[in-house]
């Protein structure tokens, strides 16, 4: 293939929509032409960081008077308890979607920037962070050791450039995924940086796949 | 798919199982549990709204649209789906619908195309690769391709959800993705 690849042909293979023929070729230029290959790398990221934003956004204060007040319930059921009796089970739903909730949720759901946060008053949530977090990085410690591993085995199908290629992004990932650890230690309840960290292994899992896939096919 | 996909999106089941029973509850017309299921899900239905809408006032409106919404039709909620997956749906039903409406009403062509919307808007320079500059960059796209992004990279509904949500053609709805990522790379790198 002498063209780069365009950012459709890119895109789709993210999304796996290429058929084996188109797909097996863009492979086979991406293990052979840095520029597509960064450019690929690039989208990659930004579909991991779209991923990992946070699920869930701090609501408007009072929008639940709001609603309650359009609702046809059959019947004038005006609230049995003033609302700020209601804050305990309020905190208490936060709670338990904290904890109930995946991993990366638990690390970003509180502290948002654009309004308080009903979770984010809740000490234990910050509390909570760092053995997520361990947990989380362990698990994917255990997958990416495993990648590495099959890799190894067949490093040697794939061509110098490529090897090298995917050395150089696994270095530039690791010092992300290093940095981002310091700055979390000196900052244990930033979910910026957790979800950076978070990111980081993603993106390391995604290029490990990709490239024992290419060493599969060669 | 990536192994935060599989992480972030598996929904957590006694989450789910409680939503379950309070939904039913709802069903037959208790306030309060549904009340409980909007504690829970108020953040993501929030989320879902700030992002298609890209604007406070909107998302505010639509979010309450769909929760009105979800209480006239829960009993459309046969339980073969999560509480959530239904009322998300249901949300991003209600804020497309609003777009519908809005261009139905509105003739005035900064809001009836696709092109206008803030894509040459300057983005506030921070760090590179911040989320918060990946919620500014976002909530800049054209409506379209923000729509086709949040859906997709966001929220993680297939190419074929959304087509049926949104109506377009898979072939639309892929060039409105790679059209999407493309103008967050080039804003994110600035
Ligand atoms: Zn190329």
């Amino acid at each position: 293939m002498t063209h780069h690849l365009d950012d459709q042909t890119l895109s789709d293979l993210l999304d796996d929509g290429l058929d084996a023929a188109t797909r097996t070729g863009v492979e086979e230029h991406l293990a052979s032409c840095d520029a597509c290959f960064s450019r690929h790398q690039r989208m990659g990221m930004l579909v991991t960081h779209a991923g990992a934003l946070p699920r869930t956004m701090p609501t408007p204060p009072g929008e639940w008077q709001q609603i309650r007040a359009r609702l046809h319930t059959g019947g004038s059921r005006a609230f049995a308890t003033p609302w700020w009796t209601r804050r305990g089970a309020l905190l208490a739903a936060g709670l338990a979607l904290v904890i109930a909730s995946s991993a990366v949720t638990a690390l970003v759901v509180g502290g948002r920037r654009d309004g308080p946060s009903q979770t984010a008053a809740i000490p234990a949530t910050t509390a909570a962070l760092t053995p997520r977090l361990a947990a989380l990085e362990y698990e994917y410690t255990t997958v990416t050791r495993d990648l590495e591993r099959q890799l190894a085995e067949r490093k040697h199908a794939l061509t110098p450039e490529t090897v090298a290629a995917v050395e150089r992004s696994l270095r530039t990932i690791e010092t992300a995924i290093a940095e981002a650890r310091v700055a979390l230690a000196r900052d244990p309840g930033s979910e910026t940086l957790a979800r950076l960290l978070v990111a980081g292994h993603d993106q390391k899992v995604e290029l490990l796949r990709h490239a024992t896939r290419l060493a599969t096919q060669s | 798919m990536s192994l935060s996909g599989a992480i972030v999106r598996s929904p957590s089941p006694p989450l789910a199982d409680e939503s379950a029973e309070l939904a039913r509850r709802a069903q037959a017309g208790d306030v309060a549990a549904f009340e409980r299921l909007y504690r829970t899900h108020a953040g993501h239905v929030r989320a879902i709204c700030l992002r298609l809408c890209a604007d406070g006032q909107r998302a505010e409106e639509a979010a309450q649209d769909a929760w009105v919404r979800a209480w006239e039709r829960l009993s459309t909620w046969r339980g073969d789906a999560a509480f959530g997956t239904w009322l998300h749906r249901l949300t991003v039903n209600a804020v497309l619908e609003s777009f519908r409406a809005e261009r139905r009403r509105i003739a005035r062509v900064m809001l009836s195309g696709d092109e206008e919307d803030g894509v040459d808007a300057p983005i506030s320079a921070s760090e590179p690769g911040d989320a918060l500059d990946l919620e500014r960059a976002i909530a800049r796209l054209p409506r379209g391709a923000r729509t086709v992004f949040v859906l997709h990279d966001v929220e993680g509904y297939r190419h074929s959800e959304i087509a049926t949500m949104t109506g377009l053609a898979e072939g639309t709805l892929r060039a409105q993705l790679c059209r999407a990522r493309r103008l967050l790379m080039e804003m994110l790198d600035r």
